[in-house]
């Protein structure tokens, strides 16, 4: 007998999830990248630029994201009010919102203290909280979804996310993608806020080569996480299949493996040769990797969520469900 | 949130428990006689006045129209362990004494968290308006209402009906034509059960007795 | 019903739905309860689950009901004949039969051997497409698993030879000895739940209430009944032979308006059309009823929701709609398809300006003046209706005093004796609601109580009022005072070719005589009831104890069932061999063509087999389904269900729309509808499955403008009767619906 897999259209095209763990993943990596190179460098250096460049782009990414996040509640305005009403420390909803809560007013504070001018020690204080709560806060996103329930023996209500791999696929993908931003944000700031007292090409140009060495890693942790899926459990195979091959492939392929890892890797060489060869500056060239790491991204999320529709099969039949003493041994987990 | 009264069913002293405790409230579906007459949803609709697009019990048929086609009527299987409950943030959903896992709509904030968990497709949400505005949860209730005062106009409009109080079971059992959809306590639902696999014995129907002993017997 | 009564006496469902959990194989063939009858699924379950019966469904279409078979077969629709009496035949030639039982209780089996000899297994699976293997197989399990019982419905009855087909599943019954034993019988379910009520009291053409047909004893029975003079009713009629003529049949009544006046048989077309409860997208050959209804003078449409009926013409005004009241807003007794009667209460007053049947009814009599005539048996309070001073609101929703509805089954009571209706009398029925929970789910016998030994309902024959019902026709193991019965000896002592017709020594009712015989004198006329009483007394049945008939000679079809080529045949080889009936020149009076109307060449262009049937959520018309929310949601349009070879052969796509087209019969045009495309196997490559609930798009074009304000259904879609084609039943005018040739093609 087959088992049934059950198909329920969630949110359909609503886009506040994936732009939500998109812009979420993506601020806690600019907030930990900017932290950190604020932290390993003293004095004035092209790491501090970087780092400032990276916590300017933490703002509106989580100012963004949070707003995504309460808009797709039913009731926004009771998620606002989340430590009222969220009781359930179980939930990594809970755990979430209070790790949003301290982060966001983190990074703005971050933030404002390198547009202020703040002292350098209040910087560090900051950033030496801050580095970690951005890795929690891109890696609670991937728990978000993984860590749904687990039912023992190892079946997963939702087989793509998978919480050995989901959480740090999300810290990677935040990583690349702060990277990418950060990159960005300071070509952008360069271009918009007239002649700058340094070339923007050197911090672009590190944050590309750290780009790579991110990009890599997540390519070969992708690699990694759909070979465990493909011979995982019958779900776990069936959403291999989702993501890879059926409705979702061209997404999966396209828009995530082609765009979002393949092509800045390529055009990255590119670039390099280019400069190497022909001094080209290639301002433009970068710009456009950084889109294309971003995009992909974002398409990573849509993935995700919308091949969350697919559930574990039930076992069948369901006389071995819920009543407990008939029909085979009680699923643990599943009622009894 | 308006605290009230919960009417529990309880099981009778002298029972095989021997002494009285709450009913441990059941569902068990038997495919082997679901027809797929959709009586239960539509009467669940009609009782507890659901919104359109939402289903708290629906019939899924697999294998239509050929060899080993098979019915089953999907409610909320009310679990012990219900991931719907371990998942929510705000604990709006959780376990009645009798285990029937209720919803409260005061608090819940529509975060769809227990929708992705629930692996039965229980919790439901009414379909998307503009700015994502969709409300909170619907789930089915056992027709037990909710934590709101029996038999008043506001259980009704935000739960629906509330059966279990009244001493009845839930609608969609009460109507099933071919008693495939059975509800009360569980060792109740237990026995009744076990009577009709004791009937059905070898080759009447068990599941899984062709792939145990070969066909033909 | 007339296929039944040629063979056994009585037209109706011989055991009942509840005695199907004693039965130990169940042939389903042409029905599919799990959609049209859920309830019974039930007891067809436990049969299956307690019993360990086998259940064999033969289908053209994997119904949910085959979901729940042990063996399914799929025949071509419209070769029942060929595939019941291919079994027979492998039951004969393998002496599986029942052997006393045919020479105790029926008549002509030695004929009846040779004419089933035709039906060798290979020609019964060349006519049916099922395998010599399979035939083989639910012939020897329905050998093997005595009692049986063999279930149908509108899938063996609307063929052009639909009574053939049902007497063929009754032979099938007699040749086996699985009449009147618990557990066996030919059980066909009726489709609605009054249904057989409404058959019982002359919703037929072709009999007053009883079945005691039109002739001159009727009439005068029932004058005396009504207690009017009978020469006062043939003044109400043209001429003594119209009065004994019967009617236009709800088949094919439309051609009374359509046809020239000089092929109808009667003097003048049609002029007025009075529909109640009664929709028209359940009639075949909507395109000819559509005709009718725009010529036709008045149009009276009597139903609790705005019907196919009124959206269906293109006219602007000779359309009356009369709001009737449901069946929960009036009190009266209902008859089931198991003969059972069961009094319902009224739950609430009519809702808004709508009003029982009855209440209309006596108001119509009464402005055609022979009300006094009308309720002149019913005694009860009539000062209230509604001609006293009440307010304009209560005007209408007042219903009749249940006083007088009693009374209306008293009158049933007193005259349908011809079918024991004479004990189910108001009081019995409702002692018998108050003390329901008394009666065994198994046998429907009541234990202890007032009511201690009564069958539930009272099923008909129930001959006085101590009688307990005959829950079980025809059954010879209990005494006639308990429900016993043999069968009914209605064609007289002895048959046209002298051998008799009254069942041999020891096949009888317990505690009377032993050997058959004749029925009571004046049984059916007598209104003292002491005829029935005397017989009762002796211990013998009023209507004699007589012979089953494999040979119906009186019929207008052929004696012995023969196979008959549905009009529409795929089969150009067949329809040479096996062709269908010569034209009747006036049937119902209408003329009705048969081989003039068969073409063999018609499958080269439509090359499809259409079926047609009902889907769980909907019921006949279906006004009043597809105005509910809930039920909609469920089943919202109209499909065409095909498969996956077909709808690739056609480059369709599920969920797409199609045109599906029939050749012109009566028209000069082919019919066509557009209708979603439903991929899948529940049908074979050479059929497609049409559900018929649907109505108010017509041809592609939507009625929904022409409901009344705030009326319109939820759901509105094609009618499959737009594409049903032309061919009727020989003795009953059923149409045939279930077998038509379609093409289909992209929309």
């Amino acid at each position: 007998m087959e088992p049934i897999v059950l198909w329920q259209h969630k949110w359909g095209l609503t886009f506040h999830i994936p732009w939500y763990l998109f812009l979420g993943g993506l601020a806690g990596g600019t907030m930990t990248v900017a932290c950190l190179a604020d932290l390993l460098t003293g004095s004035q250096g092209r790491l501090q630029r970087f780092a400032k460049a990276a916590a300017y782009v933490t703002v509106p990414a989580i100012v963004l994201g949070g707003l995504a996040l309460t808009f797709h509640l039913g009731k926004p305005e009771r998620g606002i009010a989340f430590p009222l009403f969220f009781t359930n420390y179980q939930s990594w909803m809970t755990i979430g919102g209070w790790i949003l809560g301290a982060f966001a007013p983190l990074a703005i504070a971050y933030a404002a203290a390198w547009y202020l001018n703040s002292g350098r020690r209040f910087r560090v204080l900051l950033a030496v909280v801050g580095a970690p709560l951005g890795v929690i806060m891109s890696l609670y996103t991937g728990f978000l979804l993984s860590a749904a329930w687990v039912i023992p023996g190892g079946r997963w209500y939702v087989p793509l996310w998978d919480n050995t791999y989901l959480p740090v696929l999300f810290v990677l993908s935040g990583l690349s993608t702060g990277v990418a931003a950060a990159g960005l944000g300071t070509l952008l700031m360069a271009r918009f806020s007239g002649p700058a007292a340094h070339d923007p090409m050197e911090v672009a140009e590190m944050a590309s080569l750290t780009d790579v060495a991110a990009i890599v890693v997540e390519a070969a942790w992708v690699y990694l996480f759909f070979s465990a899926l493909q011979v995982g459990t019958t779900g776990q195979q069936l959403a291999y299949k989702l993501v890879t091959g059926s409705d979702l492939g061209p997404w999966f392929w396209w828009g995530f493996i082609a765009t979002g890892l393949a092509a800045p890797l390529v055009v990255s060489v590119i670039q390099q040769l280019a400069r190497i060869l022909f001094h080209a500056e290639g301002k433009l060239v970068l710009g456009l990797k950084f889109l294309l790491v971003l995009t992909g991204g974002l398409m990573l999320r849509y993935v995700i969520v919308w091949g969350g529709d697919l559930k574990t099969p039930l076992v069948f039949p369901p006389s071995m469900w819920p009543v407990p003493g008939i029909g085979g041994p009680p699923i643990p987990g599943l009622g009894g | 949130m308006a605290q009230a009264q919960t009417t529990i069913p309880y099981r009778e002293a002298g029972g095989p428990q021997g002494k009285a405790e709450p009913a441990r409230m059941k569902f068990y579906v038997d495919v082997k006689r679901c027809i797929e007459c959709g009586g239960c949803e539509v009467a669940c609709k009609n009782e507890n006045n659901v919104p359109p697009g939402i289903a708290r019990i629906r019939v899924v048929t697999i294998n239509e129209g050929e060899a080993g086609e098979t019915n089953i009527a999907v409610p909320c299987m009310h679990c012990s362990k219900a991931p719907c409950v371990a998942v929510c943030p705000v604990d709006a959903l959780y376990h009645r004494p009798d285990g029937i896992v209720a919803l409260n709509k005061e608090t819940c904030i529509g975060c769809g968290y227990c929708l992705y968990a629930c692996p039965f497709g229980a919790p439901q949400f009414p379909k998307g308006s503009a700015f994502g505005a969709r409300g909170v949860m619907d789930k089915c209730t056992y027709c037990a209402g909710g934590p709101e005062v029996a038999f008043s106009e506001r259980e009704k409009r935000l739960y629906g009906s509330n059966r279990i109080a009244e001493g009845k079971l839930p609608m969609c059992a009460s109507v099933c034509a071919t008693k495939a959809l059975i509800a009360g306590d569980a060792e109740e639902v237990a026995n009744a059960v076990r009577q009709r696999m004791a009937a059905r014995g070898a080759g009447g129907g068990a599941w899984g007795w062709d792939s145990a002993y070969g066909k033909g017997l | 019903m007339a296929g039944l009564a040629n063979v056994f006496g009585y037209g109706a469902m011989t055991n009942h739905q509840n005695d199907i959990r004693n039965s130990r194989s169940i042939m389903i063939i042409g029905m599919n309860p799990a959609e049209n009858h859920p309830i019974s699924m039930q007891h067809i379950l436990t049969a299956k689950e307690v019993n360990r019966a086998l259940i064999i469904s033969v289908d053209p279409r994997f119904t949910k009901t085959s979901a729940f078979a042990n063996k399914y077969v799929r025949i071509r629709s419209g070769t029942d004949v060929a595939f019941v009496y291919g079994l027979i035949n492998i039951i004969l030639a393998n002496g599986w039969e029942d052997k006393k039982f045919i020479a105790e209780r029926t008549y002509d089996f030695e004929t009846f051997r040779n004419e089933i000899a035709k039906y060798d297994p290979d020609t019964a699976s060349d006519i049916t497409g099922a395998s010599k293997e399979d035939l083989l197989w639910v012939a020897r399990t329905l050998a093997e698993n005595r009692p049986g019982t063999v279930i149908w419905a509108m899938g063996g009855t609307q063929h052009n030879h639909g009574t053939g087909v049902v007497r063929t599943y009754c032979h099938l019954q007699m040749v086996l000895g699985n009449m009147g034993v618990p557990g066996g019988g030919t059980d066909v379910f009726r489709g609605h739940d009054g249904i057989q009520g409404v058959t019982d009291v002359g919703g037929g053409p072709e009999t007053l209430p009883g079945y005691y047909g039109v002739g001159e004893t009727a009439w005068k029975h029932w004058a005396k009944v009504w207690d009017v003079p009978y020469e006062w009713l043939l003044a109400r009629f043209k001429s003594k032979a119209m009065m004994e003529k019967p009617g236009f049949t709800v088949a094919r009544w439309y051609e009374g308006v359509l046809l020239d006046a000089k092929e109808l048989g009667q003097e003048a077309n049609l002029k007025a059309v009075f529909f109640m409860g009664h929709s028209t997208n359940s009639m075949q050959q909507m395109d000819r009823v559509k005709k009718a209804l725009e010529k036709v003078e008045l149009i009276v449409d009597i139903d609790p929701f705005v019907t196919n009926t009124a959206v269906l013409p293109d006219r602007k005004d000779g359309i009356y709609l009369l709001p009737a009241a449901t069946n929960y807003e009036a009190a009266g007794s209902a008859t089931n398809t198991n003969r059972d009667l069961q009094w319902r209460q009224k739950i609430v007053d009519p809702v808004y300006e709508s009003r029982p049947d009855l209440t209309i009814m006596v108001d119509l009599a009464e402005r055609l003046g022979f009300k006094k005539q009308f309720i002149h048996n019913m005694k009860g309070d009539w000062k209230g209706v509604p001609a006293t001073p009440m307010s304009e609101k209560d005007k209408y929703v007042k219903a009749l005093p249940e006083q007088t509805i009693e009374d209306v089954l008293r009158e049933i009571n007193m005259g349908c004796l011809s079918i024991g209706y004479v004990g189910q009398t108001p009081e019995r029925l409702k002692r018998q609601q108050e003390w329901g929970h008394v009666f065994d789910i198994k046998t429907k016998k009541a234990v202890g109580g007032p009511v201690d030994g009564e069958q539930w309902g009272l099923p008909w024959p129930c001959w006085t009022d101590k009688h307990p019902g005959s829950a079980i026709l025809y059954r010879t193991d209990i005494p006639v005072a308990q429900g016993g019965a043999g069968f009914r000896a209605v064609w007289g002592p002895t048959a046209p070719d002298g051998k008799t017709m009254l069942s041999a020594d020891g096949s009888a009712p317990k505690d009377g005589p032993t050997k058959g015989y004749p029925a009571q004198k004046d049984y059916a006329v007598d209104l003292t009831g002491e005829s029935i009483k005397l017989a009762l007394a002796e211990g013998r049945n009023p209507y004699g104890n007589g012979r089953a008939r494999f040979n119906s000679w009186n019929i207008a079809a052929d004696p012995f069932p023969i196979h008959r080529e549905p009009i529409h045949s795929p089969r150009p080889d067949l329809i040479v061999k096996w062709p269908t009936y010569d034209d009747v020149k006036e049937h119902y009076r209408v003329p009705q063509p048969y081989k003039s109307m068969q073409k063999p060449e018609w499958v080269k262009s439509f090359p499809l087999i259409l079926t047609t049937g009902r889907v769980v959520e909907m019921e006949g018309g279906s006004a009043p389904q597809r105005t509910s929310s809930w039920l909609v949601e469920l089943n919202p349009e109209m499909y065409i269900e095909m498969h996956p070879k077909v709808a690739a052969d056609h480059n369709l796509r599920h969920g797409e729309m199609c045109w599906v087209e029939t050749p012109e019969d009566m028209d000069a045009k082919p019919s066509r509808i557009k209708v979603k495309v439903k991929i899948t196997k529940r049908v074979g490559p050479d059929t497609v499955f049409l559900p018929f609930h649907w109505g108010g798009v017509f041809e592609g074009n939507s009625l929904a403008h022409k409901f009344p304000e705030g009326t319109a259904p939820f759901s509105i879609g094609e009618s499959a009767n737009t594409v049903t084609t032309y061919g009727y039943d020989r003795v009953t005018q059923m149409q045939e619906t279930k077998t038509s040739l379609c093409r289909v093609k992209k929309a």
